[in-house]
């Protein structure tokens, strides 16, 4: 039998240890309650909750501004008006207070038959539906009981038809009675009417700060567990189409809750509100227009997390130390640190324009991404290509000269010091390769003066021995400098620190540092060479992309002169330290044991060279590790691979994938930092490390502005492996696709260092504009003594529509035939094949979206050639047009182009549009606009009534019979029109 | 400062696999035999002394860094289980063997416990209360350290350091010494035979529903030292102490990626044919080569037991306790198939101290190593 056991009432000791774990669950109820409300109120307290609570302070705050601004707008003349209406309206009222009274009851009472009558209406209609379907069934079925539903269905019609009948008839009565009704009260609604229009604005506004002020309902809205239901502090979430974000395995539909916390950025109002709620700075272009932000989001462009609803996991990214420090409050340390788990980043303040390019792919310049263009124009002109592998840019042409033939250009002392210095000679975007270690030893130095002797050599000895190159004829010195600055050499060169026209901030991303800066060029090449070179670029270097000027053996010889006095003897006198032996026979060692050659065979090869070949061998193995090849054409170094890291994934590189070397915490720990930082001092991340001399960084330095590295970093930033899907791509037409490739001939031609094409472009203007304003002349004359503009951004219309494509193409492939004779700006000759004609010519029609190549031409009309003709000497076009050749009797800036060559060169379609309104295709053209708009201000109203189309129909249909050598045959028509036109254009042209 | 500095030094100098591993086994077998060390009131000491230097050296931010991580704050609390349950066992075991040498019963033979064991209210009231202290800490816990959650997971890029969960990382260390397939396999699945085979080897009805220590020394210490030391101090080696590309990181070092250690480690065949006797190895049938190490392997499994079995030799140990080198007694008491399988299972526990200790002092890499055939001891 088991023990009994006591009950626990009666155990003392039971009930003693009971009591304690009373106690304890007293203690522990409470801890659970504290645990749970914690809990709770952790969950709550989010810190987006008080983001919107303090934006809704700064809105409640606008509001309430703008509530004010808006009742002071109400005319106080007008609103005592009205009050004074609504008055007399009482009144009117209360004079018939029975006859109102009575009406509205009546009202009242109709509403109440039609809410009856109507409600049964319905119903019986949802009977029928359901009597129909009964009947249909039964009579399929051959079911005995179809007569009956049969005659169901037709009561139910008959009741449906009586009450619609009633329905319409106590319709009619309501509105006779509220027509009663209104009558009785027309003054007081009159006057209701218009104070409801007068305070409309302001209606609106109370009503939104009605909505948005806090009060008691919005509390109890948003307390913790109720705000399950519908709180006004809530997520805010944009999910745009087609878009994802990478994780990897998969993608995940894209939610961008950016605008949880940055409220402010699509309302006007909060420009200069703290973050995170100011107004977007481009809130048209991104929010709006063609980036609608329902359809792109904003992780799309600025990266990061969207999903996240807090600073750090939104991964903010700083643009700069100080913001590192600041921020660090947001990650709870001294800096902040960014959460790296995420592969994309925000992108950094000014960086932003990089994302464009993923979307816009294809395209040579990405339009209004200013700081991304110049970044890849930098790319390009600093050659970075050459050496960093970038998909898509393989086949550029080296950025460099071709070395193959250096010596019979210059010579070895100059080479020394130019390669030890290129900007001790003059403003060059060569970088330098020696002395350019922040911690550079003198016996690093002595080594760089050995390895640039070598180069030297080693150049030296591959250029093959000095082409002979006869003395120019002798040249004026005067007129040379006069020729330079006049016949367009300018529009790609400089000398000295000349700014005129440059791209500001960014003079190696400007039109006129295309080509080198001229400065010391005497000091640098031989007359004889430069004789030759001027006249013909392409005979010393087949790839140049410096056009043929077409100089005559004077003016080459007279801008030889002035080139050649242009020196920089100081350069040229600095001291050549001389190769150290011992140094290079030990930088010889050391290559050969880095490529593995035993200790012992080291010496013995050695010795087997003589001094000359160990010159060669360090001169060779300096330019192979440099990677001089990536920018020039060396003999040697033809099919040798470059020399630095691949940037096609540049953007996308993880920061912890960055080698930050002993700058940590000395810049931005992000990849735009790093760039920044590598781009301004490449071989930095080398301080402090012991490394052997083969092992240390060799990028050479650029000298780069800050704003320069900036704009590189944004270019490079753009070369991501990001996929972005094909549907949220802009897509490329046919013509977009042929002003790309249009674009970079363009670029590579530097067409627009004379002529302006879209909204950049045309610098020589600003030489012509300097060359006025020195000589005393009329700056009004500029345009009309520069390259035209080509392309007109504002009004979308350019060289496509205004020439025909044969025409251009004759003129591109030999633009000798000037069309501004007067002009002493010349249109070079670039030697384009076919191909390039074609991609030109493509490009200008692609551009005006105009027919390519051929069009249709106009019928012409006997008798609007004779009205025109009559137009074209009543306003005296020839006073300034030439025609066939005979100059007007004008200054040189207010001459115009040829009018005999209209028919062969200009497309009908835009003479029409230019006769109309000159001004808008070309501003500040000197073509006046002689046909306006209303027949009463026509100059010549009796002919063709004055109007617009007609005279303009008329003066076309005469330009276009003009031609150099006669009428132009075709058609009858064109020769009866011919015959009318007579006397021809030709011989109007004299006594005038 | 300065001061301060060298003493984390010294600590991370200590923390070094070799010298801590040896350092805290040499220490449990010089205090699992000292009656006087396993007090409530020494563990509360040595409790609250482990307490203040973490507390302290939460103050290093590099150590901050690794031990506030919320995966790991589970595994220091671990260590303090670990302790605190050590010492209640063990003190109550040695109350007992002391009661026992008084004659009187272990407390939990005392007829006073035996007889009343309360239900209700007091043992359900107690595991409500336990439930509601449960939950009070997991809610905290829960709020104060946020969700490791990391980046999405990729297979091109796996975080460095790759680390298992936390009560794998015992076994992971493993690897540092062993082939996978015997660290990974093998070992794990003799640890989980070995558990099961226990109740099978060990018949000796001794401490039976009490807690004793002198009635299974030899039991509790081996099991000790393959639990404590073994597997739980590993998991904390592997935790706390292994940082990106499993390198050694003292507990004050920071996690640098790039730190570089040397792994100069040799195989046995290449210590006995190209050190001592200059042969060249390459091309040597595999069999060849590695006739030492399968010599020694043979040795260990195959000729040890027997050796073991016959010898009863006693060895004192300079803390006082004795240890039975020699393991006739129990081939005595199991006879010769329970002595085989015991005996198996305990050289199999030892070969990992054994091959630690062996790489720890001479690089030693494999015993046998037969890439040929993906061998390696």
């Amino acid at each position: 039998m088991p023990p009994t056991k006591p009950e626990p009432g009666r155990d003392t000791e039971m009930a003693g240890r009971t009591a304690t774990l009373n106690v304890v669950f007293a203690l522990t109820s409470i801890g659970l309650l504290f645990a749970l409300t914690y809990m709770i109120w952790d969950d709550y307290n989010r810190d987006w909750k008080h983001y919107q609570k303090r934006f809704n302070q700064l809105e409640v705050k606008l509001t309430q501004d703008q509530v004010q601004q808006a009742l002071g707008k109400v005319d106080a003349a007008r609103r005592q008006q009205v009050q004074a209406q609504l008055a007399q309206g009482e009144k009117e009222i209360d004079a018939r207070r029975g006859e109102v009274k009575q009406a509205e009851k009546d009202a009242a009472k109709l509403d109440a038959d039609w809410y009856r009558v109507d409600q049964e209406y319905r119903f019986t209609k949802a009977e029928i539906d359901v009597a129909r379907y009964d009947y249909e069934e039964a009579a399929h079925h051959g079911a005995g009981s179809a007569a009956a539903r049969k005659r169901k269905l037709d009561d139910l019609e008959s009741k449906w038809q009586k009450l619609k009948l009633e329905l319409e008839d106590i319709n009619a009565r309501k509105a006779a009675a509220a027509q009663h009704l209104q009558e009785l009260e027309k003054t007081r609604l009159d006057a209701e009417n218009t104070q409801k229009e007068m305070y409309a604005e302001y209606n609106r506004l109370e009503e939104k700060l009605h909505k948005i002020q806090p009060g008691v309902v919005s509390f109890i809205r948003n307390m913790p567990v109720i705000d399950l239901a519908n709180p006004s502090l809530k997520i805010n979430q944009i999910m745009p189409t087609n878009l994802q974000d990478d994780v990897v395995f998969s993608g995940t539909p894209k939610v961008d809750r950016c605008t949880t916390c940055h409220l402010g950025i699509d309302k006007r109002g909060f420009e200069n509100a703290p973050q995170p709620f100011t107004t977007h700075p481009n809130f048209e272009f991104y929010l709006q227009g063609p980036h609608p932000v329902e359809k792109v989001g904003c992780t799309s462009c600025h990266q990061g997390r969207g999903r996240a609803t807090s600073f750090v996991n939104a991964v903010h990214t700083a643009s700069s130390v100080e913001q590192e420090k600041q921020w660090g409050k947001y990650s709870g340390s001294s800096s902040y640190h960014s959460l790296h788990f995420w592969d994309y980043p925000m992108m950094a303040k000014g960086h932003t324009e990089a994302q464009c390019m993923k979307c816009h792919q294809g395209m040579v310049e990405v339009p209004k991404a200013t700081s991304l263009n110049t970044g890849l124009l930098l790319i390009e002109r600093y050659g970075c290509y050459g050496c960093h592998k970038i998909k898509g840019w393989e086949n550029l042409r080296k950025v460099a000269p071709d070395l193959t033939r250096i010596t019979s250009k210059t010579n070895e002392e100059w080479i020394y010091r130019w390669i030890k210095e290129p900007k001790g000679f003059r403003p060059t975007r060569m970088p330098q390769i020696w002395d350019v270690r922040v911690d550079e030893t003198p016996d690093q130095k002595h080594r760089n003066d050995t390895e640039a002797n070598s180069v030297v050599a080693y150049l030296v000895a591959n250029a093959g021995a000095a082409e002979p190159y006869p003395a120019p004829p002798g040249g004026d010195l005067e007129s040379g400098r006069k020729l330079f600055e006049s016949v367009g050499c300018l529009a790609c060169h400089r000398v000295g620190n000349d700014k005129r026209g440059l791209n500001e901030g960014f003079d190696a991303a400007s039109f006129r540092t295309h080509g080198p800066n001229l400065d010391g060029t005497g000091s640098k090449v031989s007359a004889g060479w430069l004789y030759a070179w001027v006249r013909n670029p392409r005979g010393y270097w087949h790839e140049t992309r410096m056009p043929n000027l077409r100089l005559t053996e004077k003016e080459a010889a007279d801008i030889t002169a002035y080139l050649m006095s242009l020196k920089n003897d100081a350069f040229v006198g600095r001291p050549r330290a001389p190769i150290d032996t011992k140094v290079r026979d030990d930088i010889v060692r050391e290559y050969m044991l880095a490529a593995s050659t035993p200790v012992r065979d080291v010496e013995q090869k050695l010795a087997a060279m003589d001094d000359r070949q160990r010159t060669l061998f360090v001169g060779e193995k300096t330019i192979g590790r440099y990677g001089c090849f990536g920018c020039h054409t060396i003999k040697g170094f033809e099919k040798t691979s470059p020399i630095g890291v691949e940037l096609t994934e540049e953007g996308s590189k993880l920061v912890e994938r960055l080698d930050f070397g002993f700058e940590e915490g000395k810049i931005p720990h992000t990849l735009p930092g790093w760039v920044h930082r590598k781009l301004l001092e490449p071989r930095v991340f080398d301080q402090g490390k012991v490394k052997r001399p083969e092992e240390l960084l060799r990028m050479p330095k650029f000298w780069m502005a800050d704003n320069e590295a900036d704009a590189i970093a944004t270019g490079m930033l753009s070369f991501t492996k990001e996929q972005v899907p094909m549907a949220a791509q802009r897509q490329l037409s046919a013509e977009d696709r042929s002003v790309a490739r249009g674009q970079r001939l363009v670029r590579e031609k530097n067409c627009q260092g004379c002529h302006q094409l879209g909204e950049r472009g045309g610098a020589f203007r600003e030489i012509v504009k300097a060359q006025l304003e020195a000589g005393g002349g009329d700056p009004l004359q500029v345009l009309g003594l520069s390259p035209p503009v080509l392309y007109n951004e504002k009004e979308k219309i350019g060289e496509g529509s205004r020439v025909q494509t044969a025409w251009l193409h004759d003129f591109i492939k030999d633009p000798s035939k000037k069309i501004r004779p007067w002009l002493q700006v010349r249109m070079p000759t670039f030697d384009f094949s076919e191909d390039e004609t074609n991609t030109v010519t493509h490009y200008f029609a692609s551009l005006d979206k105009v027919p390519f190549p051929y069009e249709q031409k106009p019928e012409l009309q006997a008798q609007m050639v004779a009205v025109g003709h009559d137009l074209f000497n009543r306003w005296q076009c020839i006073k300034c047009h030439v025609v066939a050749g005979r100059l007007p009797n004008q200054e040189p800036a207010f001459m115009a182009p040829d009018l005999a060559n209209v028919p062969s060169r200009l497309r009908a379609a835009w003479l029409a549009q230019w006769l109309a309104d000159p001004q808008k295709i070309q501003p500040g053209t000197r073509m006046p606009s002689n046909f306006p708009e209303k027949p009463e201000e026509n100059a010549f109203p009796e002919i063709l009534g004055g109007d617009q189309h007609q005279q303009i129909e008329a003066v076309r249909s005469y330009l276009l019979t003009l031609g150099p050598g006669g009428p132009p045959v075709g058609t009858e028509k064109a020769k009866t029109a011919r015959a009318q036109a007579a006397p021809p254009a030709g011989t109007t042209a004299p006594g005038r | 400062m300065g001061a301060l500095n060298t003493l984390k030094d010294v600590v991370n100098f200590l923390t070094n696999p070799p010298i801590f591993i040896t350092l805290m086994a040499v220490t449990f077998f010089l205090l699992i035999g000292r009656r006087a060390f396993w007090r409530p009131r020494i563990g509360l000491v040595v409790g609250v002394v482990a307490a203040i230097f973490v507390a302290l050296s939460t103050l290093d931010p590099n150590f901050r860094l690794i031990v506030g991580k919320p995966d790991n704050i589970p595994i220091v609390a671990m260590l303090f289980l670990v302790g605190f349950f050590l010492f209640i066992s063990m003190s109550q075991a040695y109350n007992n063997d002391e009661r026992i040498a008084r004659g009187e019963p272990p407390i939990e033979g005392s007829p006073k416990e035996a007889e009343k064991t309360w239900v209700w209210p007091d043992l359900v009231y107690t595991e409500m209360l336990c439930m509601v202290i449960g939950i009070i800490i997991l809610v905290i816990w829960g709020i104060v350290f946020k969700a490791p959650i990391e980046e999405p997971a990729n297979p091109s890029r796996t975080p460095n350091p790759s680390k298992a969960p936390w009560y794998f990382l015992g076994l992971q260390e493993m690897l540092v010494y062993f082939d996978p397939w015997l660290a990974g396999v093998v070992l794990p699945s003799l640890i989980i035979v070995g558990l099961m085979a226990i109740p099978y080897l060990d018949t000796n009805p001794k401490g039976n529903g009490y807690f004793t220590f002198r009635e299974r020394r030899v039991e509790i210490t081996l099991f000790l030292f393959g639990f404590v030391i073994l597997w739980v101090l590993l998991v904390m080696l592997g935790t706390f102490l292994r940082g990106p590309n499993w390198n050694f990181f003292g507990p004050y070092e920071y996690w640098d990626l790039h730190k570089l250690l040397a792994l100069n480690n040799v195989n046995l065949s290449e210590y006995v044919w190209v050190k001592m006797l200059h042969a060249n190895i390459s091309g040597m049938n595999m069999f060849v080569r590695e006739l030492p190490g399968i010599l020694l392997v043979l040795f260990y499994v195959g000729v040890l037991p027997g050796l073991l079995a016959h010898s009863r030799r006693e060895v004192k140990l300079p803390g006082g306790a004795r240890v039975n080198i020699g393991l006739r007694k129990y081939y005595e008491k199991m006879g010769p198939w329970r002595y085989s399988v015991f005996v198996m299972l305990v050289l199999a526990m030892f070969s990992l101290p054994i091959k630690m200790v062996l790489r720890w002092l001479f690089n030693l890499k494999y015993i046998i190593a037969m890439p040929e055939i993906f061998f390696n001891i």
